[in-house]
């Protein structure tokens, strides 16, 4: 059984003469040509493994379904996903062409061949879709976290399936607190703790699931176009590198796992041994990664930029419509919301919108056009994105993780309702989650 | 409910599980003792993995963050736990939910 890491939260298992692939995003950037994996040089379509027997992608987000490196394979492979309340993400799969996609019941596991089982695992959380992955032979066990935020009960199960080898999340990959207007002080603040938390959750992980090995990924990728280069800062950004995952397992003198950094393209043997191909990108070394990748992409990176194209003049007419449709359609999100957004989009065509989501407001327009200093959330969006968005055909979250936007809130606090709309405003799933959220609070 | 333990039970800057059913932990930071719900409403983490600085209580699996004082979520408001009411009497700590 040997596993190649090929980056971000791609993994690459060959057991029996079977090979799987999870959460292929291996070429070009993601999240509106943003984010690239953690390389000095960019990978390229022959760095992507045609040649597997199944594929399983564990969620939507684009640093784990990514449709360019998709496309390169052959759309009658199997696509295993997680059996999720909707049907959102088998959907999009289907929407670019593979026929055999294979939904799993969480924690039932599935035989793909005599002696290779796999088991999907999903997350808790109400409102947000993930998952994690099991990989079950004769030959070893592996376990794939992807960025699947699990449930305390998983992880002991996890561990009573004793992996061999286990790949975990290491870091923050989000847009909080870059985005948003602090002084410099307080952001540094927020970064540097919520970093910490992170690899603390991960020495917590690995403790508690407790693989021979734990290769620590799925982090921060890196940030090339040069208005994004301060994103990268090792020791001030958010986005950690895998070395400080591996000093913390170190230095907690937990025991039972020894803990791997893996370069991408790199492979492990299911007993540990370490097949370098290639330099991980470490705290130490990223910046000049950052600074060699920069330069290679940048002249793509912008053509790829200036292809989104620009927002058209119907932009003000399209928000007025979207947001009055899913706050309308979603009375009992809108309750929980309670609040103002100043929404800005920003650049040729866009405009300054209001939207009120307050829980008082019962009838008419939840949407003006204007300015208010009576915001609690505010938001400032180039308008070509902002209209990809009211189109459907960027998800907010997708938009969002670039980090190409300002924000700011009164009060500074997270409401992940306003964010749970925004993820899927489908009626009849947002009315699900508040049957369930609101016998829980 | 009524929980009695021992003072010296609950080592100072150490979150303590005390009671399985309810799930119940207690900090004491070396001037009081602090009593909360153990386990996180997230992902269902026991808390006493997390740590304590000052009045908040970070969950060791995924970062949420809660006032250990009167057990407020500080990360997603509204998701909080639940505080028990704690007596001191001589030597030993009382905990209550009334």
């Amino acid at each position: 059984m040997l596993t190649k890491f090929l980056g971000q939260a791609c993994t690459l298992i060959e057991t029996n003469n079977k090979r799987i692939i999870v959460d292929p995003w291996i070429v070009g950037p993601c999240n509106v040509n943003t984010w690239y994996t953690l390389r000095s040089k960019a990978a390229t379509k022959k760095n992507i493994p045609t040649d597997v027997d199944y594929i399983y992608i564990s969620h939507e987000h684009q640093d784990h379904f990514h449709k360019e490196t998709l496309k390169e394979f052959n759309k009658n492979i199997p696509i295993y996903i997680c059996k999720f309340k909707t049907k959102r993400f088998y959907n999009e799969i289907i929407k670019i062409g593979f026929k055999n996609i294979i939904e799993l019941p969480s924690w039932k596991p599935e035989k793909l061949t005599k002696d290779i089982e796999i088991t999907s695992i999903q997350n808790p959380d109400l409102m947000f879709e993930d998952s994690a992955l099991l990989i079950k032979s004769s030959e070893g066990t592996v376990f794939c976290q992807t960025d699947c935020k699990m449930d305390f009960t998983s992880l002991k199960k996890v561990n009573a399936a004793k992996p061999d080898i286990g790949f975990f999340m290491y870091s923050v990959a989000n847009w909080y607190p870059d985005v948003y207007n602090y002084s410099k002080e307080k952001r540094n603040e927020i970064a540097i703790k919520r970093k910490i938390n992170k690899i603390n959750g991960f020495v917590n992980y690995v403790d508690v699931i407790k693989p021979k090995f734990a290769v620590a990924y799925a982090g921060g990728p890196l940030f090339p176009h040069k208005s994004q280069l301060k994103l990268n800062d090792p020791i001030k950004g958010v986005f950690g590198c895998p070395d400080e995952a591996k000093s913390a397992w170190d230095n907690s003198k937990k025991i039972g796992t020894k803990v791997i950094v893996m370069a991408a393209d790199d492979e492990i043997k299911i007993d540990g041994t370490h097949i370098k191909n290639n330099q991980p990108i470490l705290s130490t070394n990223k910046m000049d990664a950052l600074n060699e990748l920069s330069i290679e992409v940048e002249e793509d990176l912008n053509k790829r930029w200036k292809a989104e194209g620009e927002a058209s003049t119907k932009l003000s007419s399209k928000i007025t419509e979207y947001f009055n449709r899913i706050i309308s359609d979603n009375p009992i999100a809108k309750k929980h919301i309670d609040m103002k957004v100043q929404l800005i989009a920003e650049g040729k065509n866009g405009g300054e919108f209001i939207l009120d989501i307050s829980k008082n407001k019962k009838s008419g327009s939840y949407v003006k056009e204007g300015k208010t200093d009576d915001w609690n959330y505010f938001m400032k969006i180039p308008a070509h994105l902002v209209e990809k968005s009211v189109d459907g055909e960027l998800l907010w979250e997708t938009l969002f993780l670039s980090a190409r936007w300002k924000a700011d809130r009164k009060p500074d606090q997270w409401n992940e309702h306003f964010i749970n709309l925004l993820y899927d405003p489908e009626p009849t799933r947002i009315s699900n989650i508040y049957k369930i959220y609101e016998k829980l609070h | 409910m009524k929980i009695k333990i021992k003072k010296d039970s609950v080592p100072i800057g150490e979150l303590v599980e005390i009671s399985k059913s309810p799930k119940i932990i207690i900090f004491n930071n070396g001037k009081e003792y602090f009593g909360v719900s153990g386990i996180c409403p997230h992902a269902k983490w026991p808390l006493e993995l997390g740590t304590v600085k000052g009045k908040t209580l970070t969950c060791g699996g995924h970062g949420w963050e809660f006032n250990i004082t009167n057990g407020e979520c500080i990360t997603n408001p509204g998701r909080n736990l639940k505080k028990y009411n704690i007596l001191e009497a001589n030597n030993e700590i009382i905990i209550s939910d009334d």
